[in-house]
């Protein structure tokens, strides 16, 4: 989640006066009725929900210090598990885009989310930072290793059943060669 | 597809080899009933398509023997006219007239709007029964075109969209499992055809999806590879799950196919496009 402040634009410690005007002003901007059959709508729809929130936080009395704790964290994490387990592959996803982290969980479980969808590549580049992040975690190393040992299982599939690195050896090569063998023959360096 | 999905030559029998080219000298018989502009556009994939779509219904065809206009010497097999051959045929021609609908807006290719015009009335004549399955294509091919408009950044949502696309030409009778290996096989020709063009595209400053990932290796070697493996990886593994799903079908030609020939074309395009990368693309 980014700085409230920063969303809305506005200095910190702003009253709620200002808080208020920078928001309309916001929302102005990025209602969905100006973005009728225009590509970037769903990009002002996410930009909007954005602005919802923060303004919902700051105007919020209890905000002081505005920050998850790790209590919070784990519960987040532990929710996006239960939704997964579920088959919500959709409202997990999007619990976690609410809440970006930088951790090797926040990578992990989402591609968890995306090998679910099927989409490979992108499930793999997630494994891949949640094991840079954290190589000593079992769980993160199997789920990337599993997509390299398909990949070698089925690379080695192709070996056992013939194919060769390079099949180009037509007769072309072969006359080249052996014309190769003739000029060192008859120069007595080979044979 | 684009000619990627092919058997590796030297591991085919005789039989088979000669099986294989019957198959693709009866799509183009076929595809001559509805004229002959689209047997222009025949090519190698869509005999995957038949072998999958045979094995799953087990069919039973017969070969013929014939001269045809592009082999007038000697006579030559073909596969006998089916209902599966006829449904390959009228998918190519959809598949084709789509390639053209797609040059004549991505380039403002004049010269595609006369086949594609002409094509057009071939398919109202195919579709003039039943239109759906056209028409759900046709929407596919659009959203790809709106998301390659729109500069989308991740691989997996055009692959997958694609995927998408094939799933529906492969789905005779709307069969679960050969949605899957329609998808798995368009996410795989999507991905090896984006690297097969990444270098042309760069030059003609056309829309490629590896672009966000591959902009930023031209100067650093070591991201390059790394990005490519992750490419290599993910692309086995599509294979991989491809290769489970044709496993059950028990049918040599088309093991060949999954297991060597799609490796083999990885292989060359990744080869290909490794050692042209820095050569090509200095600035």
């Amino acid at each position: 989640m980014r700085d409230p402040y920063e969303v809305l634009g506005v200095r910190k410690g702003a009253s709620k006066e200002e808080i208020k005007k920078a928001y309309l002003d916001l929302v102005k901007k990025y209602h969905p009725d100006k973005f009728k059959d225009n590509p970037l709508r769903e990009l002002a729809e996410e930009k909007l929900k954005e602005i919802n929130e923060a303004y919902n936080i700051l105007m919020n009395d209890q905000y002081s210090n505005y920050e998850y704790s790790t209590y919070e964290q784990t519960s987040l994490y532990q929710q996006v598990r239960d939704l997964i387990m579920q088959g919500n592959i959709a409202q997990a996803e999007s619990l976690l885009n609410q809440n970006p982290r930088n951790d090797a969980e926040w990578f992990y479980l989402m591609g968890i989310i995306y090998q679910k969808r099927g989409w490979i590549n992108q499930a793999y580049r997630f494994f891949l930072e949640a094991y840079n992040r954290d190589p000593g975690n079992y769980e993160y190393r199997r789920a990337k290793e599993q997509f390299e040992m398909a990949s070698r299982n089925y690379e080695w599939s192709a070996y056992n059943r013939g194919y060769r690195r390079h099949d180009d050896c037509d007769i072309c090569t072969i006359c080249q060669i052996i014309a190769c063998w003739e000029c060192c023959c008859d120069n007595d360096i080979g044979c | 597809m684009f000619g990627y999905v092919v058997p590796y030559k030297p591991e085919l029998k005789v039989r088979e080899y000669e099986y294989y080219k019957a198959v693709y000298c009866g799509i183009c018989l076929q595809t001559r009933k509805i004229g002959n502009l689209p047997r222009v556009f025949l090519n190698y994939d869509f005999v995957f398509l038949y072998l999958v779509l045979k094995e799953h219904f087990k069919v039973k065809d017969e070969l013929g023997k014939t001269r045809c206009i592009a082999h007038p010497l000697k006579e030559r097999f073909f596969l006998k006219p089916n209902e599966i051959l006829e449904y390959v045929s009228n998918q190519m021609v959809f598949l084709s007239f789509f390639k053209l609908y797609d040059n004549i807006l991505d380039e403002k290719n004049v010269f595609s709007y006369i086949p594609y015009s002409i094509l057009k009335l071939y398919i109202n004549k195919i579709t003039k029964s039943h239109r759906e399955p056209f028409e759900k294509i046709k929407e596919l091919f659009k959203k790809q075109m709106s998301l390659e408009k729109n500069g989308y950044k991740s691989i997996d949502e055009l692959a997958h969209n694609f995927g998408n696309i094939l799933a529906e030409i492969f789905a005779y009778n709307d069969q679960e499992l050969l949605k899957q290996i329609g998808y798995y096989t368009g996410v795989w020709v999507y991905i090896i055809d984006a690297i097969d063009d990444y270098i042309d595209d760069v030059k003609k400053k056309r829309y490629n999806c590896l672009k966000y990932h591959f902009e930023k290796c031209r100067q650093d070697k070591r991201l390059f590879e790394y990005e490519l493996s992750i490419l290599k990886v993910s692309l086995e593994n599509y294979l991989a799950i491809l290769s489970d799903y044709i496993k059950g079908y028990n049918n040599s030609i088309l093991d060949n196919i999954v297991q060597v020939g799609m490796y083999s074309k990885t292989q060359q395009v990744l080869e290909r496009f490794t050692t042209n990368f820095f050569k090509e693309l200095k600035e």
